[in-house]
């Protein structure tokens, strides 16, 4: 039952979706590292982004990764405008305000969702979800291991932008302090709506690959959304290295646990083994001690 | 002083009065809204007065609601050895999971609690053999029998008085609680934790004993919540339901012993018009959650403070 081959391939399972984790979480915290702000609208827009796939591909009937694209710039200004709209007003302000702010915005979207969708489950048809990649013995979806790439892709571009060029730099700045930033002419509105924007997109391609993969539904989002947030916690709040780490353990964890406890409880075993690690290490695994 | 009690006799005589004139319906809403104000106010103990906003309190409720449930259901206890066990139980938890929890404050204590309000909500929705997963238990009424009087069946009437007298008897201890050195001491912890460490608040101790209390009328109101809907399923415990009651404690007014009564009233009447629009309901509800967040942040009681230019808030 617990033979290396087994072991192996829950392992790879996990990495796998450890990366849809990660791709949702990137976006959290850009967020988190320029607006010290915890986004718990993002659940909502990796549902609408989802469903934006749906319609392109499916209504429309261009390609998956076109419509994937579409879906993502237009998950994206829905972001902006949930920035403009209420995150903007509430900065400054103590950090619950804004989550709790941010769950009354998720569930106004999510139900806005079950009006939109209706009750039954859509699909976006993606001919790669059907084909499997075989190597040292290990299986995979090949639907999983374009969102594997499309994740490493996101990431290191990401990371080049932030390192390399002048716009990254500013981020950066704007993250670090975010008075001096401006003092020195960074217009940190704009890198607050960049970031919203990115976060929101990034969201969209999770959520349009995993749709393919399983189903797109209003209350898709939560759940994701949730370990989302937790893997930014356990990244150590704002720090990408972290959070790409934290995602791929949480994956491995879930699907680990998933085999060998019982498929039903494994997202609670998860919670539960990082609600520990959180109280002995509230500031995450990588992260600075307070 | 005088004035005072006489504000508290008008509220109390039109409380007594309200079921002879009200339609049922109404009389129906009110005793949740009543339990509602029990669940509250624990909450604000700890969210107001001490500061710590708890994102998990639906499950703490749950607790309540599905250990009662079983107690009844299983052991064969009457509902109110069976809600006293269940209220006591909910504490105990409280107590414990303080030791870890507590050590986190702030932001961090928010996200534990919601980390844990997930894993209680998973827990009833998947331990069907239990719980009954996402079909839920259903909870037999209670009955009372007194001497002299026989068994007395709990109707609508007996329930919607049965329930106020707990209101009334919760925020009375409250009050106490709230005016006595515990109180001073959770509200200077509130305000800076380790300035009231230092002049010797035993933090720690003080800490888990709020959570306890809290946990406590938690795990209260949750028995009740079954024990009058007849039903207990998880879809009432989830984060949905946490953001609801930290809602209502804020359109009431943090850290006032009135703001629970404010905010669970305006919500509940709110829920009752909004059903005119229908499935649009829950859009328009999440909105005004974010309206509040953003615009009415010192609540109903914030409000009358500015127009009366009295403290009511500590």
């Amino acid at each position: 039952m617990f033979t290396f081959e087994i072991i192996s391939q829950q392992v790879l399972n996990g990495l796998l979706t450890g990366t849809s984790y990660i791709l949702i979480a990137l976006g959290l915290t850009l967020i988190f590292g320029i607006y010290r702000m915890i986004n718990m609208a993002h659940g909502a827009v990796y549902m609408w982004g989802a469903y934006f796939c749906h319609v392109f591909a499916d209504t429309i009937g261009l390609n998956t990764y076109l419509a994937m694209a579409i879906a993502m710039v237009l998950a994206g200004l829905l972001s902006v405008g949930i920035e403009r709209t209420v995150f903007r007003p509430l900065k400054g302000c103590p950090d619950w305000v804004a989550l709790v702010a941010g769950l009354g915005l998720y569930y106004a979207l999510e139900n806005f969702g079950w009006i939109v969708l209706g009750p039954r489950e859509l699909h976006i048809h993606a001919l790669a979800t059907q084909e499997v990649v075989r190597f040292w013995g290990l299986y995979a979806n090949l639907q999983k291991v374009i969102l594997a790439g499309i994740c490493m892709a996101t990431l290191v571009g990401t990371i080049l932008v932030l390192k390399k060029t002048d716009m990254g730099r500013a981020m950066r700045a704007a993250s670090a302090d975010p008075e001096a930033a401006k003092l020195v002419g960074i217009n940190t509105e704009r890198m607050s709506m960049l970031v919203f924007f990115l976060g929101g997109a990034f969201a969209a391609a999770a959520g349009s690959l995993v749709g393919s993969l399983t189903s797109v539904a209003p209350g898709m989002g939560f759940r994701p959304m949730i370990i989302a947030f937790v893997i930014v916690v356990f990244g150590g709040m704002g720090s990408i290295m972290g959070t790409v780490v934290a995602g791929l353990l949480v994956g491995v964890l879930q699907n680990i646990l998933a085999y060998a406890v019982t498929p039903k409880f494994a997202y609670c075993f998860t919670m539960l083994s990082l609600l520990t690690i959180f109280i002995i290490r509230p500031t995450g695994i990588f992260g600075e001690d307070k | 002083m005088t004035r005072e009690k006489l504000v508290i006799g008008a509220v109390l005589l039109a409380y007594a009065l309200i079921p002879a004139f009200a339609p049922e319906n109404i009389v129906h809403l009110m005793t949740i809204t009543g339990i509602w104000i029990i669940i509250a106010s624990g909450l604000n103990l700890l969210t107001g007065y001490m500061g710590y906003v708890s994102f998990g309190h639906a499950g703490f409720v749950g607790i309540g609601a599905y250990t009662s449930a079983l107690l009844t259901l299983k052991f064969g206890m009457s509902f109110w050895a069976g809600a006293l066990v269940a209220s006591l139980f909910t504490a105990l938890f409280g107590l414990l999971l303080g030791v870890a929890i507590l050590r986190l404050s702030g932001i961090y204590f928010s996200i534990g609690t919601l980390i844990l309000g997930e894993i209680l909500y998973s827990i009833y929705y998947n331990w069907s053999p239990v719980t009954g997963g996402f079909m839920g238990l259903n909870v037999p009424p209670p009955e009372l029998a007194l001497p002299f009087m026989g068994n007395i069946s709990f109707e609508l009437m007996q329930w919607y008085y049965f329930v106020y007298l707990l209101v009334f008897l919760v925020v009375g201890g409250l009050k106490l609680l709230i005016d006595s050195h515990f109180g001073k001491e959770i509200i200077a912890i509130r305000e800076n934790e380790s300035l009231s460490q230092s002049l010797g608040v035993n933090i720690n101790q003080r800490k888990s004993q709020c959570l306890a209390i809290s946990c406590f009328l938690a795990g209260m109101g949750g028995a009740l919540f079954g024990a009058f809907m007849g039903h207990v399923d998880p879809d009432s415990f989830s984060i949905a339901g946490s953001t609801e009651f930290i809602t209502i404690i804020i359109i009431g007014g943090l850290a006032s012993l009135m703001g629970p009564f404010f905010g669970a009233y305006v919500l509940i009447t709110l829920s009752l018009y909004l059903e005119v629009l229908g499935k649009w309901r829950m859009v328009v509800y999440g909105l005004i959650i974010v309206f509040v967040m953003i615009y009415a942040r010192s609540g109903i009681v914030g409000f009358l403070e500015t127009i009366f230019k009295r403290e009511f808030r500590k």
